[in-house]
């Protein structure tokens, strides 16, 4: 595929289905029940020059930075643990499998219960979706180091500790960076949910209040944005790793 | 010669195999290399020469016997010696040079010190305008030979070779084998080099070590006595190489074929 094509045509299919969604809205002749592509950039302009949406989108993405870096705090040397030691993963590997089925959002009454109402529920729940990602892309990455790395460390008399750092960890890292970018896309479609009760801000938060005061449109504004800033943040993640592993000599 | 490096008293090594039956790699070797001296464990596969290596190396331990490197016994690697493997093992994340530094690191060195002694080494392996390429930038004859910079970064006692140019092109391989020939000969470190190439064995090794599997046990110890560097042409050579291959082949008819169809 051309160059010209590859961006010709998601362009494209976007102006097809923007057409489409301006017909379809033009047919229900209700912004309440279905605004228009235009009533919602109209929206979008309005909240932005009120100084609110910009607001909201930052203070999405901060709770979300707290929430995705404590995971990544807490997944990685959980993960390291497990993928070094056969022990800590016989003992933990079945209470993680027996945890990570329950949705980030049926922890949300006992978060709200020990934190209260506020925004540590909403980073919570983000910490909950990303950690587990983490943990299991990295134990697998360990696991899968090639075992002849680790015989020269020990042929050279490295420590335990000294081959943790020195070659466990980046001989690791690219798998853990692909975990890293899963834990990513996972977790940002749970910040909207973790903003839809106890706090008075950001974009989850946004479509509760927009509902509630009859602006579809401006649900629909904070619905474009939260797949934008998705697509945003995986793109970023997606060249970190591609770095990460040209850097490792991927093309091995 | 001078006193032992490494010491092999009376050594068994017994594994156990997933079908539950133990399988003897090595049967009561007795072998003991000098200090300086550059051994050769040839043979045919099964012959127990890696396993023997291992030991060496502390990467196993002896089923019965005793391992020893100086006067002191081997319970683990890194203490005396450095394996250098076939496949180089170089961290594809970091540098040559800092792939030359790893050793040097885990023993502390300090930066400045650590960086001149790793280009002094590559730079004796011919590698000094290589130095902040990758690995995976490098053909594999330039690979082994930054792992043996590696290796002779830290300066071990003894070196430990483990068929190091079986994944080298031939024409390569000469080369290598020259050049190794020329650091041993600089340094006079103690060399124990396994492999199954006549050839090399006889252009690198003051004494050859031939082993029979089932289990492995040496055959035979035939001193090289060439002057060095050798002529590969040369009719001394020729003849060695005679010798050596009739005795491989005697060890070889008196087992069953590897695989039967």
């Amino acid at each position: 595929m051309t160059r010209t094509l590859r961006i010709l045509l998601p362009l494209a299919a976007t102006a097809v289905l923007v057409t489409a969604w301006h017909a379809a809205a033009a047919r229900v002749g209700s912004a309440l029940l279905f605004p228009s592509p235009g009533a919602v950039l109209a929206g979008a302009l309005e909240t932005a020059a009120e100084g609110r949406l910009l607001g909201d989108v930052v203070a999405s993405l901060r709770r979300f930075a707290i929430g995705y870096a404590a995971g990544v705090a807490a997944g990685v040397p959980v993960g390291l643990l497990l993928g070094l030691s056969l022990h800590a993963r016989s003992a933990l590997d079945p209470i993680i499998q027996v945890l990570r089925p329950i949705s980030p959002i049926a922890w949300f009454p006992l978060f709200t219960l020990w934190f209260g109402i506020g925004e540590l529920p909403a980073i919570a729940i983000v910490f909950i979706a990303a950690i587990y990602p983490i943990v299991l892309t990295t134990a697998n990455a360990v696991r899968e180091i090639d075992p002849l790395y680790l015989k020269v460390a020990r042929t050279f008399g490295d420590s335990r500790a000294g081959t943790i750092a020195r070659v466990v960890l980046p001989a690791s890292l690219p798998g853990i960076a692909v975990g890293l970018r899963i834990a990513v896309g996972t977790s940002w479609v749970f910040i909207v949910a973790g903003e839809m009760l106890g706090v008075t801000s950001g974009l989850g938060y946004l479509i509760i209040d927009a509902r509630n005061s009859l602006r579809t449109d401006l649900v629909l504004v904070a619905m474009v944005l939260i797949g934008l800033l998705g697509l945003s943040i995986d793109r970023a993640l997606r060249l970190a790793e591609a770095r990460v592993r040209r850097h490792w000599g991927g093309a091995r | 010669m001078s006193a032992a490096a490494i010491t092999f008293d009376a050594v068994t090594k017994t594994f156990d195999t997933t079908s539950g039956q133990a399988h003897r790699a090595v049967h009561d070797v007795s072998l003991t290399v000098a200090d300086g001296e550059f051994v050769c464990l040839v043979g045919p596969s099964g012959c127990g020469k890696s396993t023997l290596l291992a030991l060496a190396g502390g990467f196993e331990r002896p089923t019965d016997g005793r391992v020893l490197l100086g006067e002191a016994e081997v319970c683990a690697p890194g203490a005396g010696s450095v394996t250098v493997f076939q496949d180089y093992g170089l961290f594809p994340w970091r540098s040559v040079r800092e792939n030359v530094e790893y050793g040097l690191q885990v023993r502390g060195v300090p930066a400045a010190v650590r960086r001149e002694r790793a280009e002094a080494e590559l730079a004796a392996v011919g590698l000094a305008a290589h130095a902040d390429r990758y690995p995976h930038e490098l053909s594999g004859g330039m690979r082994q030979r930054v792992s043996i910079a590696r290796a002779l970064a830290v300066d071990p006692g003894v070196l430990l070779m483990d068929e190091p140019f079986g994944a080298v092109d031939a024409i390569n391989r000469a080369r290598m084998q020259e050049e190794l020939e020329r650091l041993w000969r600089e340094h006079e470190r103690t060399v124990l080099f396994v492999t199954h190439d006549v050839d090399e064995a006889i252009y690198l090794a003051d004494r050859i070590v031939l082993m029979t599997p089932g289990p492995g046990r040496i055959a035979e110890e035939i001193e090289i006595s060439l002057p060095r560097p050798r002529a590969r042409g040369s009719r001394e050579f020729f003849e060695v190489r005679t010798h050596l291959l009739e005795a491989l082949h005697l060890a070889g008819s008196e087992q069953p074929p590897e695989f039967e169809i």
